[in-house]
């Protein structure tokens, strides 16, 4: 009983696996027009409304699961973009400080071409430390002995003069600005001509003054003031002459003709990047 | 109405639900980029729960099915589910497993059955698709899927086909012992 049990099992197993084969030959050998390809077509023909009808009745269904998928995808999509976001911010902050470089440098290439600074050795350094209030007038640089920076080596930035070289060690120095209460500038009044000295403005770190004029009356408001290219005492630092130190903003009044003559600086001091320390200036 | 008769209308009106399903529903839903695969599971547990031979010939008929509702070279499809629902009838004959997890592991072993043996088929015939990390990755997401589903659809099956299969020797021992033999009914 269990050998007819057994033997009828495998038979139609066999005869199973046998009209699988004889089907699968005669579907794949068979042309787009035989009697099978027929049939699967007819029986799609049936099968298309009860399929149309279930799919419409499973939309809610599967798209509950798309939109489930879709959520996960945006996710994941969101995490992509976000990373993407992150690597663009840094390249773009790169690509910021290499185009605020390119400028300084045009610039500081510019003066150096318009004043001739050449013979003057210009070296190029960055700033590495600024001041740490508006009250402290120091600030490092990159460049030391090794380079060729000296003691009392001018100083100046794409926008005009901002200090002197105090301190140097081999690979940094310490830059004296030129609101320092130590720092005097001789200078110029472009327009008029008129010699003076540039000074820290007490009280007021953010500006200058210019004091020792002969003719006060002479400088006007919006008039550059330049270096004079003359030692203001016998220790003072030789600046080349035609710097840009900045611009007047007030000048005595008629009825107070003992007033102070007020410059702005040129450069941020409170925001230095790139400076030039001209290393070998030419007596006049 | 015989029993025989019973299960052999439930059992075709169960591939034509299935198959239907799967065409509508299962197959138009994407996951991590597969689809999950009613056929192998519904094949597996109907074998498992039915026996070698009507689980063969309802494989048989599954395939059929499917090849014909997918256009396929018919046969296919056939061939491999004859092997699934032999294979998980020949699994509960020989060995009958009742361990909770005994659905899932039948699940995923049809899945990767089914899903071996047609990319070996089509292969053979002569289909050109690479064998590639993609195929292998698309048949090892279908499997883990079909196993995350395998064990509600076990259970659906065997909730359809239970009225019409023959008792469990071993469920009626359990109840006779548990009744004195007797129907709650006849002892009141």
């Amino acid at each position: 009983m269990h050998d007819k049990t057994v033997r009828r099992r495998r038979a139609v197993l066999a005869l199973r696996v046998v009209l699988s084969l004889i089907l699968i030959s005669a579907s794949f050998g068979g042309s787009g027009g035989g009697p099978l390809h027929t049939v699967q077509s007819g029986f799609l023909d049936v099968l298309s409304p009860v399929e149309t009808g279930a799919s419409k009745a499973l939309t809610p269904v599967h798209d509950l699961f798309n939109w489930v998928g879709d959520v996960f995808h945006a996710a994941s999509q969101r995490d992509k973009l976000q990373k993407e976001l992150a690597a663009a911010e840094k390249e773009i902050v790169a690509l910021q400080a290499q185009k605020s470089a390119s400028t300084d440098a045009a610039k500081l290439q510019h003066i150096d071409t318009t004043l001739q600074l050449a013979p003057d050795a210009p070296v190029d350094a960055s700033v590495i430390s600024q001041p740490e209030s508006l009250w402290v007038s120091h600030v490092t640089i990159s460049a030391g002995s090794g380079d060729g920076v000296r003691v009392n080596d001018p100083v100046i930035d794409p926008d005009g003069l901002i200090g002197t070289i105090t301190d140097v060690a081999a690979g940094s120095a310490i830059v004296t600005l030129i609101n320092d209460p130590s720092s005097g500038v001789g200078s110029r009044d472009s327009a008029s001509r008129e010699v003076g000295l540039i000074e820290p403005q007490a009280g007021s770190p953010g500006e200058l003054q210019l004091v020792e004029v002969s003719q006060p009356s002479e400088v006007k408001l919006g008039d550059l003031v330049v270096t004079a290219g003359e030692r203001a005492t016998l220790n003072a630092t030789l600046f080349p002459a035609g710097i840009l130190i900045g611009r007047v903003t007030s000048v005595p009044s008629a009825t107070d003709p003992l007033g102070t003559i007020t410059v702005t600086p040129a450069a941020d001091l409170t925001s230095l990047e790139t400076v030039q320390v001209l290393t070998k200036v030419p007596a006049p | 109405m015989s029993d025989a008769t019973n299960l052999t209308l439930r059992l075709a009106a169960l591939a034509f639900v299935s198959v239907l399903v799967q065409i509508a529903g299962v197959a138009q839903v994407r996951i991590l980029g597969v689809n999950a695969d009613l056929a192998p599971l519904v094949v597996a547990a109907a074998g498992f729960l039915t026996g070698a031979l009507p689980g063969a010939l309802f494989g048989f008929g599954v395939g059929i099915f499917v090849d014909l509702a997918f256009a396929q070279t018919l046969g296919i499809s056939a061939l491999v589910y004859v092997l699934v629902g032999y294979g998980a009838g020949r699994v509960r004959e020989l060995r009958a497993p009742e361990a909770p997890f005994t659905p899932l592991a039948l699940g995923a072993a049809a899945t990767a059955v089914a899903s071996c043996g047609y990319a070996v088929l089509e292969f053979t015939l002569g289909v050109t698709a690479p064998v590639s990390l993609l195929l292998a990755r698309d048949i090892l997401l279908t499997i883990a899927l079909n196993s995350l589903i395998a064990v509600p659809v076990y259970s659906l099956v065997r909730r359809w086909l239970i009225p019409a299969l023959p008792e469990d020797p071993r469920r009626r021992r359990r109840r006779a012992y548990t009744t004195g033999g007797l129907s709650p009914l006849s002892r009141s």
